[in-house]
């Protein structure tokens, strides 16, 4: 096997490929949940999250449940939590501006104990 | 009459409640007339009395013990109960303790009226009587050991009664821990006995360590155990005894009690609460008697006691010190008698010893009180003209002691026929010589007190009727209950009638013993009379101070008190205190340091930790997912590998 | 060996993945804003690489559309704040965060390809067979919806109406706390009332 076929094997779309790329994204929400200073942003990044959690569910439907797509209906069912998490995470961050009109993370420090 | 015995408990209980009522009464300022705590304390020990008069007149045709048990802790193989035991022995004691403390109380209203703790000590006295009497009336020895306890708590807030005083409040502590050493001892000797006899208890299913069964229990332990460990179980209960009745090792706290009120030295300290001790004795006799060596050293704890408080008291210059080591002696000849074999004869003198000494003490307290708080024998004299009643009312009771005569005579005589008949003649020289000196000492503080010519400066003032009339009233049974008891004179005799075993004591009815000790007791009061009264001393060219002056060792090994409170104290400075000061930098710089060591630690890591709670919710979100990754890890390489 | 269908993929993860890194990085909320729209976009393309094209529409419906403009009400809302210097946090936290998702992202690497050895075959350890080309072909004419919408309402009926009940919630909830304290709400008429 030569080695030009074996990057091909390598690149050759699989379950695992799809993985990884959930994987990435859910890496990359949690650098954006933790450092970014803004909280629309925080916001934001806890929706890629579930994004890459959905890649990961509607992956596993294609290529082991295809007759069912069980995974896809879980996917429904996330999409409408982070719906409702959004509509919530918003009406939060509303009554927390309205406190203490900032959307800074660092000064938001009333939990220190 | 069967409701009285059935209903025995009426008699410590009342106290009790009229206890609750005072203290809830004054610290809720409920009311504030003394006449009222008076009435109270008095209604409730003559309700007493009256109830033990009857319990006495049933005990008199009734040989088995009424007892009555309720169940209290069950635990396991282990069933304690509380409950009343009714004897004779109990009636007895039952009679002396409320009678004395009935006039005592009367007393006593009088005496402490001008102080300012007067609702208080009616309290304590209250108090002392619930617990006194429950400790008579205990059916078991468990429960014994719960009154045990809280007469020694009472003596502990009677002695230290005046707080203020650092002399009152050190007196309480020596006492309080005097008691704990012998208490101690009791329990430790309580439990052993239960646990070499539980087999037996559970077998019998009886009340445990009822007093009704313990002759079996005692037998059935000597019997499983060898007799080494059983004495040293006897004498460890000897040992609550021991430090209660002042007995010689511990007998140091009895004569600082002397800095409780002058009723309560006589009502706790010379009439009922040391004569516990002997009670207890009597109660756990079966247990005792199994055992020669221990009653040997009973009998020997007794004699060395006797002995040493009457040399001691022979020197003492404070009336109510010299008291207190004549009640030490005596009570070493109720245990010398006890130990001796001669068990009725010691309760015989517990009971005659309980009426005269509180009436002693009553009436050095009148002396006292009359002087105005002057116990200093140096400061007295004469006194014979200024208050008569006092007066004949304390010879009578320095006959009485001396055992010319009155009640004491019958008494002793009693012990020294027992200590004969049971072969102990090195104990009996021993009481004689100490009934001798008991005479000589007695009848020296009433002649410093009462004759020659008065001393002091102070303004002498007659004792008030309140303060007389319990006096007379003692000098009754003082002077007659001898006679009355001692089976001579057609009377029921008290040997008999606290014997509840069938076996009869035949007493031989010679003169001699009588005889001797009347002679014995006449040259003490000879030797005080040509020593301590001027007439006789010029008569004999006779110089006090150049006697003591030739006599100096033993003088002063006299006055010095054996030197025991000086060892103690030396034990204490140079043995005890050392080692509590290393067990103290040990534990200070050893256990402590463990303990600063770990506290350290944490307090390092929570400091670490507490840089994570910064209020950031990131930061916790990172720790969360740092979480994670670590499980992920975990699992990974758990599931790959 | 579907060359096209690659090349499809790698274009769609490429573009997700930069957009992703948009919305962390970039300096301007807003930016992070149509950065979030383009992801949310190639998720749904990464899904309809999948043959799931309910669950795309879905995506672009509720995530491109809904939850973005949720996203951008927020920044208005908020908007008075200078956005400039909100960009990334220099805490010690940042760089655990570094550390934390590199070594998550290399833990479930090793994981999904079986210590990396599964990358040199087809598929991964959960399925070893590639669906069968008559099932995409019913399912890429005759479309997902029917399924879901069976599973839907036959094995999943009672999760799906609690569902309902939980987005009624959030609605409420949201209302509750987005809307302004009772006292300010009185001051007004009361200031009225006085003024009368």
């Amino acid at each position: 096997m030569s080695i030009i076929e074996v990057i091909l094997k390598i690149f050759n779309v699989g379950l695992t490929h799809y993985l990884i790329l959930g994987t990435i994204l859910f890496c990359i929400g949690i650098l954006g949940l933790i450092i970014s200073r803004n909280v629309i942003r925080v916001l934001m990044s806890i929706e890629i999250l579930l994004c890459a959690v959905n890649i990961n569910f509607v992956a596993f439907a294609n290529y082991s449940d295809i007759n069912n797509i069980q995974g896809q209906v879980f996917a429904i069912f996330i999409m409408a939590v982070a719906a409702a998490e959004a509509a919530l995470g918003l009406a939060i961050l509303l009554s927390l501006y309205r406190n203490k009109p900032t959307v800074d993370t660092e000064e938001m420090k009333e939990l220190k104990g | 009459m069967d409701f009285f015995v059935e209903n025995a408990g009426i008699i410590a209980l009342l106290p009790l409640w009229v206890f609750l009522i005072i203290i809830f009464g004054q610290n809720l300022f409920v009311y504030e007339n003394k006449k009222f705590t008076l009435w109270l304390t008095v209604a409730s020990t003559f309700t007493g009395l009256i109830c033990s008069s009857f319990i006495l007149a049933w005990t008199f045709n009734h040989t088995t013990p009424y007892v009555q048990n309720f169940n209290w802790i069950e635990a396991g193989n282990i069933k304690l109960s509380i409950g009343i035991i009714v004897d004779r022995l109990a009636a007895m004691m039952l009679m002396v303790v409320t009678s004395v403390s009935l006039l005592i109380q009367i007393y006593s209203h009088e005496y402490m009226n001008k102080d300012e703790g007067y609702h208080r000590f009616f309290v304590y006295l209250n108090l002392f009587n619930f617990s006194m009497l429950g400790l008579v009336l205990s059916s078991n020895l468990f429960q014994t050991y719960i009154f045990w306890e809280l007469v020694g708590v009472s003596s502990y807030l009677l002695i230290g009664f005046w707080f203020r005083r650092p002399s009152a409040a050190a007196a309480a502590t020596k006492a309080f821990i005097m008691n704990r050493i012998g208490d101690c001892g009791l329990l430790i000797g309580i439990l052993m006995f239960l646990f070499f006899s539980i087999g037996w208890w559970t077998s019998n299913s009886d009340v445990f360590l009822s007093f009704t069964s313990l002759p079996e229990a005692a037998k059935y332990v000597f019997d499983s155990t060898n007799p080494f460990l059983y004495t040293v179980i006897a004498l460890l209960i000897f040992l609550g005894p021991v430090a209660k009745s002042a007995q010689f090792p511990l007998h140091t706290w009895l004569p600082d009690a002397m800095e409780g009120p002058t009723p309560i030295s006589a009502l706790i300290h010379a009439a009922t609460m040391v004569a516990a001790g002997v009670y207890l004795i009597a109660r756990v006799y079966p247990i005792f008697e199994l055992s020669h060596d221990a009653m040997t050293v009973i009998a020997w704890t007794g004699a060395i006691t006797a002995l040493m408080a009457a040399t001691i008291a022979i020197t003492q210059q404070d009336i109510k010190k010299a008291l207190a080591y004549s009640t030490c002696s005596q009570l070493g000849f109720m245990v010398m008698a006890m130990g001796a074999g001669a068990y009725a004869a010691g309760l015989f003198h517990l009971m005659t010893h309980a009426y005269f000494k509180a009436m002693l003490f009553l009436c050095s307290g009148a002396v006292i009180h009359g002087l105005n708080d002057q116990q200093d024998m140096k400061y007295m004299g004469g006194l014979r003209k200024h208050m008569p009643a006092v007066a004949y009312t304390y010879l009578i009771g320095c006959l009485a002691i001396s055992g010319i005569f009155l009640s004491g005579f019958w008494s002793k005589e009693e012990i020294f026929t027992g200590l004969l008949e049971h072969n102990q003649i090195v104990l009996l020289v021993i009481a004689m010589t100490v009934a001798g000196m008991t005479a000589f000492y007695m009848f020296r503080t009433y002649f410093l007190t009462f004759e020659g010519e008065y001393r002091g400066h102070e303004h002498p003032h007659n004792a008030s009727k309140v303060i007389t009339l319990p006096l007379i009233i003692l000098a009754i049974p003082s002077a007659i209950v001898g006679f009355v008891l001692c089976g001579k004179f057609g009377l029921p005799s008290f040997d008999t009638f606290i014997r509840v075993t069938e076996e009869t004591v035949s007493h031989g009815e010679s003169l001699l013993i009588p005889v001797v000790s009347l002679l014995v007791s006449l040259l003490g009061v000879g030797l005080a009379m040509v020593l301590y009264i001027e007439k006789y001393r010029n008569m004999f060219k006779i110089n006090l101070d150049n006697f003591i002056q030739k006599v100096k060792p033993v003088y002063d090994f006299s006055a010095n008190l054996w030197y025991i409170n000086k060892t103690y104290y030396m034990f204490i400075d140079y043995i005890v205190l050392p080692v509590s000061e290393f067990m103290s930098a040990f534990d200070k710089f050893i256990v402590d340091g463990i303990v600063n060591l770990a506290a350290l630690w944490v307090r390092f890591c929570s400091w670490i930790l507490r840089l994570f709670q910064n209020g950031n919710v990131q930061t916790y979100a990172t720790i969360l997912f740092g979480g994670l990754m670590f499980l992920t890890f975990v699992f990974t390489i758990y599931w790959l590998l | 060996m579907d060359i096209i269908y690659n090349l499809f993929f790698y274009a769609i993860a490429f573009v997700l993945v930069i957009a992703a890194l948009g919305v962390v990085f970039l300096p301007r909320i807003v930016y992070s804003a149509v950065s979030m729209i383009l992801a949310f976009i190639s998720v749904a393309g990464i899904f309809v690489l999948l043959n799931a094209d309910f669950v795309a529409i879905a995506q672009i419906i509720i995530y491109a559309v809904g939850i973005t403009i949720v996203m951008i009400f927020a920044i208005m809302l908020t908007g008075r704040v200078s956005e400039k210097k909100l960009w990334i946090a220099f805490a010690p936290r940042t760089l655990f965060a570094f550390g934390i998702s590199g070594a998550f992202f290399v833990a479930v690497l090793f994981a999904v390809t079986n210590g990396f050895k599964l990358l040199l075959r087809e598929s991964s350890i959960f399925s070893t067979t590639l669906p069968s080309i008559e099932i995409i072909e019913t399912l890429q004419t005759e479309g997902t919806t029917g399924i879901i919408g069976k599973a839907l309402f036959t094995k999943y009926v009672l999760p799906f109406e609690i569902l309902s009940l939980l987005l009624l919630a959030a609605i409420l909830g949201a209302v509750v706390m987005a809307k302004k304290d009772r006292d300010n709400l009185i001051n007004p008429t009361t200031k009225l009332i006085e003024e009368d």
